[in-house]
């Protein structure tokens, strides 16, 4: 599975405002909402938040996967955010975090669900690519970036 | 606790080692004078030596002090007789007894009725039947074991480029899958055991155990990334009790099965036995043989001979033909390190499972399960959390365990959690603790408070 295949590109945030966890998950709800008529932005955000109660997707290092499984989608769908200034996500290493990788998928996908969650972590895993997201001055940059790390594995 | 253990073959002395490390107090009862010789002089355990099957050996053994009593020898006759003295004549409160041959087990009940405590028997080729059975069940897996009424269990995959797993950090699976309890519990990377923290990273060529709720084993399947293999039929090597059970047992999920047995009696019994497996009087390590049962078609080859080498010789034949993977029974716990090195997938050792059984059994009642992995080096423990114990007194990251031990999964009622350093355990609930073998003791001295 290649990330490119599953990331909404328009849908990617170049400069999240600084803010709250929950602000943060709102303004990547929107618009992947905007571009993606299966989803319904306040139904995302609900599945989102109900995620993080039961354990932050901080994994450290300035990264974050929120995640969730939605009824009524039939595949799944990326979107990526990037924050410079860091929002506090209760990550596991208490660093604030830069980069939120947001992954939501239809209601019974199992081991595609997984398979995906695993694929993004270790991109995040590579240094190298954290730092060409932060690095990146366009959203072709980013692409650029994910395309370039799909290719490896 | 003083333990009197009776029989000095592998099963007693690892029993005897581990118990007499754990801080009892152990006699081991042996009746051939070289064995009981050469264990004193390696060993720093009290061996008597005599027939344990005499009162008057017994004695010697201070059987009268004793909490525990474990019959290993290899005749279940001796053995029932050791139980039969232990409890009529001295009154040991629990006693352990090595069956070879379950039909002892009626024997062994008429003992029970008078007796005031634990009698409980341990039947290594049964427990051989239930882990490749559970082996089967469970694809790509090099080992696997059913915890919490069978609700959770660990298994053992190798990591290939191929599985998702490789390149991750524990702490990212356990962040990530929080919804699929998946916990990598121990790691063998090359001659090292690892009991994961968070920031281990898991690389190929891993052997991984990971604990895994019953219901999310598909999911976890796909991404191990073992090749799903359509195949569905088994052909066992050796109709001998292990063989023969297990045949019995696979009938009844309609594969094909092929028995392949060398001895012609037991053939013929076997085929009488069985209603549709199909049982071949032959050498397992026959090539012809292999290939005119159509071996390339076999999903799963278990060579269950008496034969431990004659195994290990078929398994590696019944893979080069084209088996999808072999299944091999040695009790040579020095041969259990060719796992995997030489291409054969799962290794049975019936005699280490007799040792956790009769482990299980010693420690008692709040220990509901006790695995070891392969080569003994980490311990698997299920235990009962106890009111008011040092376990339950505040919240995980509070109560101080011993180093190095890991708990992998909680259960309360029906609900099945991976417990996280806030989370407190509340009596009644199950606990799954991972360890070496060395921290052993000290987990079960925690426990014990």
């Amino acid at each position: 599975m290649k990330i490119m295949d599953i990331l909404a590109r328009d849908a990617v945030i170049l400069n999240l405002g600084v803010g709250t966890k929950r602000e943060a998950l709102i303004e990547m709800s929107a618009a992947l909402a905007k571009v993606e008529p299966q989803i319904e932005a306040d139904r995302l955000l609900e599945v989102l938040l109900e995620r993080e109660a039961l354990q932050s997707t901080g994994i450290g290092e300035g990264v974050a996967i929120p995640h969730g499984k939605m009824a009524g989608l039939d595949r799944l769908v990326a979107s990526f955010a990037r924050s410079p200034e860091g929002i506090d996500f209760e990550s596991i290493d208490g660093q604030p975090t830069h980069h939120l990788f947001l992954l939501v998928v239809p209601e019974h996908s199992g081991g595609q669900y997984l398979k995906a969650l695993a694929r993004i972590s270790r991109f995040f895993r590579d240094a190298a690519f954290r730092q060409q997201l932060v690095d990146a001055e366009t959203l072709d940059d980013v692409v650029r970036a994910i395309e370039e790390e799909d290719s490896k594995i | 606790m003083k333990i009197v253990i009776v029989g000095a073959g592998l099963v007693g002395t690892t029993l005897a080692e581990k118990l007499s490390r754990d801080g009892h107090d152990v006699s081991l009862v042996e009746s051939e004078a070289s064995k009981a010789r050469e264990i004193l002089s390696t060993l720093d355990i009290e061996v008597i030596e005599g027939n344990g099957a005499k009162a008057d050996v017994l004695r010697r053994a201070r059987i009268d002090k004793a909490d525990v009593v474990a019959a290993t020898t290899n005749s279940d006759e001796a053995n029932m007789i050791v139980a039969l003295l232990a409890s009529a004549r001295f009154g040991v409160s629990r006693i352990v007894v090595r069956l070879h041959d379950a039909g002892h087990a009626d024997a062994l009940s008429l003992i029970r009725q008078n007796h005031a405590g634990d009698l409980e028997y341990v039947n290594p080729e049964q427990a051989a039947v239930d882990r490749i059975a559970a082996l089967l069940a469970v694809h790509g897996a090099v080992d696997v074991v059913s915890f919490m009424e069978g609700q959770l269990v660990v298994a053992g995959f190798r990591i290939t480029e191929s599985s998702d797993f490789f390149g991750l950090r524990v702490s990212d699976m356990n962040l990530l899958f929080a919804a699929t309890p998946t916990l990598a519990v121990a790691i063998r990377r090359m001659d090292d055991w690892i009991i994961p923290g968070g920031d281990e990273e898991i690389r190929v060529g891993d052997l991984v155990y990971f604990a895994i709720a019953r219901d999310h084993l598909s999911d976890v399947l796909t991404l191990v990334g073992v090749e799903k293999d359509q195949r569905r039929d088994v052909m066992i090597a050796g109709a001998g009790p292990i063989g023969l059970e297990l045949a019995r047992r696979l009938e009844a999920h309609a594969a094909k099965i092929v028995l392949i047995e060398e001895d012609e009696t037991l053939a013929r019994e076997a085929s009488e036995a069985l209603d549709d497996a199909m049982v071949i009087h032959g050498r397992a390590t026959d090539r012809s043989l292999l290939e005119e049962e159509e071996i390339s078609r076999v999903a799963s080859f278990v060579a269950v001979t008496r034969d431990h080498e004659t195994n290990l010789v078929a398994g590696l034949l019944a893979k080069r033909l084209g088996a999808g993977r072999a299944i091999v029974l040695v009790d040579n716990p020095a041969l259990v390190d060719l796992v995997g090195q030489i291409g054969i997938d799962a290794i049975i050792s019936p005699r280490v499972l007799a040792i956790g059984l009769t482990l299980e059994i010693i420690r008692g009642r709040r220990v509901r399960s006790v695995a070891q992995l392969l080569e003994d080096r980490i311990e698997i423990v299920e235990f009962e959390a106890a009111k008011r114990s040092q376990l339950t007194s505040g919240t995980l990251s509070d109560v101080k365990l011993p180093p190095g031990v890991l708990v992998a999964a909680l259960r309360r009622g029906e609900k099945l959690l991976v417990p996280r350093g806030s989370d407190r355990v509340e009596a009644g609930d199950r606990v799954l603790f991972i360890t070496t073998t060395e921290n052993a003791p000290k987990l079960a001295d925690f426990l014990s408070e």
